[in-house]
């Protein structure tokens, strides 16, 4: 990857290249038309920038990175099993080691399993046996595991306080969707954007900047949180206004869908690339809820793969000259179960697997104390969790950004080593 | 009690055209059954706020125009007491407008015959789900029984049901109906005990699948934790189990109502909170832990908690808590008793700023204007992309009612002011000329933005909110707006429109 390094300016040169330009007026020919010329210094972020992809639904983890070693996934599944990597099967896992194979639909992202720039954490999630869709998805973006009643804030949002610091950008957080994600909820900064272009004051467009100068200058004398809460609103709108992102051009030939997936994550490069000071992003995908029709090549979950890898392919190529700085996380509320039911689909389950992008991984396609699909050794008929996913999410802050204090954000849980993610 | 409409009956009504006939019709009611203002608006003045506005910003969704001068005339005391008595209250203009919701007084048994079937050619699961949230935004916008239709929400979050998890939304329709309302003012012992009963609540917790041989605590945990005790309230795990033992066997049966299934009874002795329960009670065992909790001295405390931080502040004064927990122990958990303690307390009118959570903002904005909103299910969709949509918190400790859970995302919140001024909420029509003809202002720019600032906020602008809007006002001229002519008046609606999006607005 070094040698393309060269040919990309970092976001430090272009400041230095169009400082020294600007005095002499040429600014303009240097700079791509999207991105802005903030003097907002993306030297204010002190860690990674945090990419949190949520596969709503409870992804089904074992039939994306498929335990071909162990007979008893061939037993539960004999119509939905993904075929073992020597087999003759028309569909059969991508090897990732002797034990676990990739559904070969995501194979855009085998390249950077093998190559230590990404890794699996199987049979992890959260300890709670809910299996309901909402409560176990609202849980795990709280990050409790349902014992702390009263936690209104989300497990990111407790992040962002812990680690604010004067001088934050006003897009420090985003969730990518018309609501605010639960896991950002806490901050007060936080905002959910549709996208940047529907980030604006409504009412008479010709009078927006005049607007947004009345309202801040009352929001100035409000009461805490409000006057903060406003002023990062107002300093976000002036940001998004100089962005334009109908015009950026994906780097290295990245190709995004058009997805939410992929417009959160085009997005999200588009602000890492303007040093917007973006720490943590948050993008939804899919419905992974996958009772009926999951199929194999050919099902509802197919489908959902495809773009979950090609897209994270994407942005991985696209910010190849900034991955050094970006973690990216993939997770879902639980697992499905076992065995496959009567409608060539799966049910809720409870173990799942959490995907980790970034070149500070171990070189280890997957970690997983595999608890074994036998029947004496599941949880209900499900995967067990041997990792709990609050130890991989623990692990990722300590060693890729600067929060010291993971009490606040895992109220009472003790996080336990991981090997997923490393310092430096 | 309203007779209630079968689905049978429902549908042979729908067939002879009547309700369609009405549907039609509803423009024409929601007119009729808006509230009348008076030729002249009171405006209060002064730096602070009028300790009447304070009031209905707390114990009501916020003042209507015209509102506070009629509380004022009848006196604060007489106020609650009134809102205390609230069946004594007319609301015929309300039910009027609840009339286009079909599902509200179905029984169990009718929604649930909804499931999967499609006779409305869109979503069963939706229209049942939208009618709640739509009929408790209407309630809150429009109903005389304000202070009744605030602890209706109180309770709904203190026994928060999520709607969309499984089948819950058929049952949570019969739950709000018949146990939170019909409780909401009365003794708490009635309330838990009615919530204890509610299918709703059963199947959301899981106890209609406890059982002797596989006991779920779910419900057991919650109902200690989060409806009585409070999580430090003094139980333990085992008491946890405990509990569930005595509530095994308590579920509901196929028609959707309350029934205790005797052959999955743990029936064995029990021991809750140092009670020994003698084996063979059968039912009796829940009913004995639900007293049990009910006397606990952590209750009272607990809840008396959670009312004084609805009504007071993020981090509830223990002086305001203790009053409230002494008149809670001398009248039996009396609820209504309780909020007279509390709303006439010597320190309510200096309680501090209490953040409007979005389905305040926007039913206190919509009350403000005088709004008519025709009910849909645009405004429940705006709520939810905000966070808030009503019965739709996924777990069981309800919305947080702090500053901190919801002070970020700002955005959406002042769009819905700037919105509601330029015509943009499907459904809702304000006309704040005929608000500004009242206050004498519909001539004068200067003098319309000061007393619209006194209707909305019950004071007078402070010097740099005046500055700042008077400023926008005048594009920076100093000029003023001509109130004759159409541009001079948009400038002014978008004026008004900031004011309501402004800080002073976002309080309760």
């Amino acid at each position: 990857m070094s040698e393309n390094r060269t040919h990309l300016l970092s976001r430090r040169q272009w400041l230095q290249a169009a400082t020294a330009l600007s005095a002499i007026g040429a600014t303009r020919v240097l700079w791509p038309a999207w991105l802005p010329r903030l003097a907002f210094a993306s030297e204010g972020v002190k860690g990674d920038t945090l990419v949190c992809i949520f596969l709503r639904g409870g992804a089904d983890a074992l039939n994306m990175i498929v335990p071909f070693g162990d007979d008893n996934y061939y037993k539960a599944r004999p119509l939905l099993a993904i075929g073992q990597p020597d087999s003759s099967d028309s569909v059969k896992a991508l090897a990732l080691d002797d034990f676990f194979g990739l559904n070969p639909d995501m194979r855009p992202i085998h390249e950077l399993l093998m190559n230590g720039h990404m890794t699996v954490i199987h049979a992890a999630g959260t300890p709670n046996v809910s299996r309901s869709h909402f409560e176990a998805m609202d849980l795990m973006e709280r990050g409790t595991n349902g014992a702390e009643a009263g936690i209104g804030s989300g497990w990111l949002g407790r992040h962002l306080m812990a680690t604010s610091a004067e001088g934050d950008s006003p897009l420090r957080a985003i969730g990518w969707s018309d609501k605010l994600p639960t896991s950002l909820r806490g901050y007060v900064s936080a905002n959910a954007l549709r996208s940047i272009a529907d980030f604006h004051l409504h009412g008479d467009t010709r009078q927006t900047d005049q607007m947004a100068a009345t309202l801040s200058a009352m929001y100035q004398e409000s009461d805490a949180p409000l006057n903060l809460s406003a002023d990062a609103t107002f300093q976000a709108l002036e940001l998004v206004k100089q962005i334009e992102v109908d015009k950026y051009r994906p780097a290295n030939g990245a190709r995004y869908d058009d997805s939410d997936l992929g417009r959160g994550l085009k997005q999200t490069a588009a602000l890492i690339k303007a040093g917007a000071g973006l720490e943590v992003a948050c993008v939804d995908h899919g419905n992974y809820d996958t009772h009926v029709a999951q199929g194999r090549s050919d099902g509802l979950l197919s489908g959902l793969l495809i773009s979950l890898s090609q897209n994270l392919r994407a942005f991985h190529d696209d910010l190849l000259d900034y991955m050094d700085k970006i973690t990216v996380v993939v997770m879902s509320e639980f697992g499905r179960r076992v065995q496959e039911n009567g409608g060539g689909g799966t049910d809720h389950g409870h173990g799942g697997a959490m995907y980790i992008m970034s070149p500070h991984v171990a070189r280890m396609p997957v970690i997983a104390q595999w608890p074994g699909l036998n029947s004496d050794f599941l949880d209900n008929g499900d995967l067990q969790i041997t990792t709990d996913y609050r130890d991989v999410l623990s692990e990722l802050l300590t060693n890729r950004t600067a929060n010291t204090d993971l009490s606040i954000v895992f109220p009472g849980h003790t996080p336990r080593p991981v090997g997923a993610t490393l310092k430096g | 009690m309203k007779t209630q409409l079968s689905r049978r009956a429902f549908l042979t009504t729908l067939a002879g055209g009547t309700i369609l006939a009405a549907s039609g019709c509803s423009n024409v009611i929601d007119r009729l059954a808006q509230p009348d203002l008076p030729k002249e608006l009171w405006l209060p003045s002064g730096a602070n706020r009028h300790p009447i506005a304070h009031l209905l910003n707390r114990a009501a969704y916020g003042p209507r125009p015209g509102q506070l001068e009629k509380v004022q005339q009848l006196g604060r005391e007489k106020w609650i007491k009134q809102q205390l008595d609230y069946k004594d209250i007319e609301d015929d203009a309300l039910d009027w407008r609840l009339r286009r919701y079909d599902t509200l007084n179905w029984q169990a048994q009718d929604l649930m015959s909804l499931n999967g079937s499609d006779d409305f050619g869109g979503g069963d699961k939706d229209l049942v789900a939208y009618e709640l949230a739509q009929m408790t935004l209407v309630r809150a916008v429009f109903s005389e029984r304000q202070l009744y239709e605030v602890m209706v929400g109180f309770w709904t979050d203190h026994f928060s049901i999520y709607q969309f998890k499984n089948d819950v939304l058929y049952f949570k329709t019969v739950d709000d109906r018949e146990v939170i309302r019909p409780h909401a003012l009365g003794k708490f012992r009635d309330l838990l005990k009615a919530s204890a009963h509610s299918p709703a609540m059963l199947h959301y917790l899981d106890n209609t699948e406890n059982e002797k041989s596989h006991p779920n605590e779910n419900y057991a945990r919650e109902i200690m934790e989060l409806h009585t005790l409070g999580v430090h309230g003094g139980y333990t795990e085992q008491d946890i189990q405990e509990v569930a033992r005595c509530l095994t066997g308590w579920g509901k049966n196929d028609d959707g109502e309350f029934e205790y299934h005797s052959a999955w009874h743990d029936d064995g002795e029990k021991t809750v909170l140092g009670h020994v329960i003698p084996a063979g009670g059968g039912k009796d065992d829940g009913d004995k832990v639900l007293e049990i909790l009910v006397n606990h001295p952590s209750t009272s405390k607990f809840v008396c908690t959670k009312l004084v931080q609805r009504f007071i502040a993020d981090d509830p004064p223990q002086n305001i808590i203790d009053d409230c927990v002494t008149t809670w122990q001398s009248t039996d958990g009396d609820i209504r008793a309780v909020l007279r303690t509390l709303l006439n307390h010597p320190d309510f009118d200096s309680a501090p700023p209490k953040l409007k959570r979005p389905f305040e903002l926007m039913a206190s904005l919509l009350r403000a204007t005088n709004a008519n909103y025709d009910g849909n299910r645009d405004l429940i969709d705006l709520l939810d992309r905000m966070g808030h949509r009503p019965f739709a918190w996924a777990t069981p400790d309800g919305y947080p009612d702090n500053a901190v859970g919801w002070a970020n995302n700002m955005l959406p919140r002042i769009n819905l002011a700037l919105d509601l001024v330029n015509d943009e909420l499907s459904g809702v029509k304000i006309d704040l000329w005929d608000i500004a003809e009242r206050m004498d202002s519909e001539r004068n720019a200067e003098k319309l933005l000061h007393n619209f600032g006194r209707l909305v906020l019950a004071r007078d602008l402070t010097l740099n909110e005046s500055a700042a809007l008077w400023n926008f006002a005048t594009n920076g001229t100093g000029k003023k707006p001509n109130l004759s002519g159409d541009k001079g008046r948009g400038q002014m609606l978008q004026t008004l429109g900031l004011l309501l999006a402004s800080p002073a607005f976002q309080w309760r």
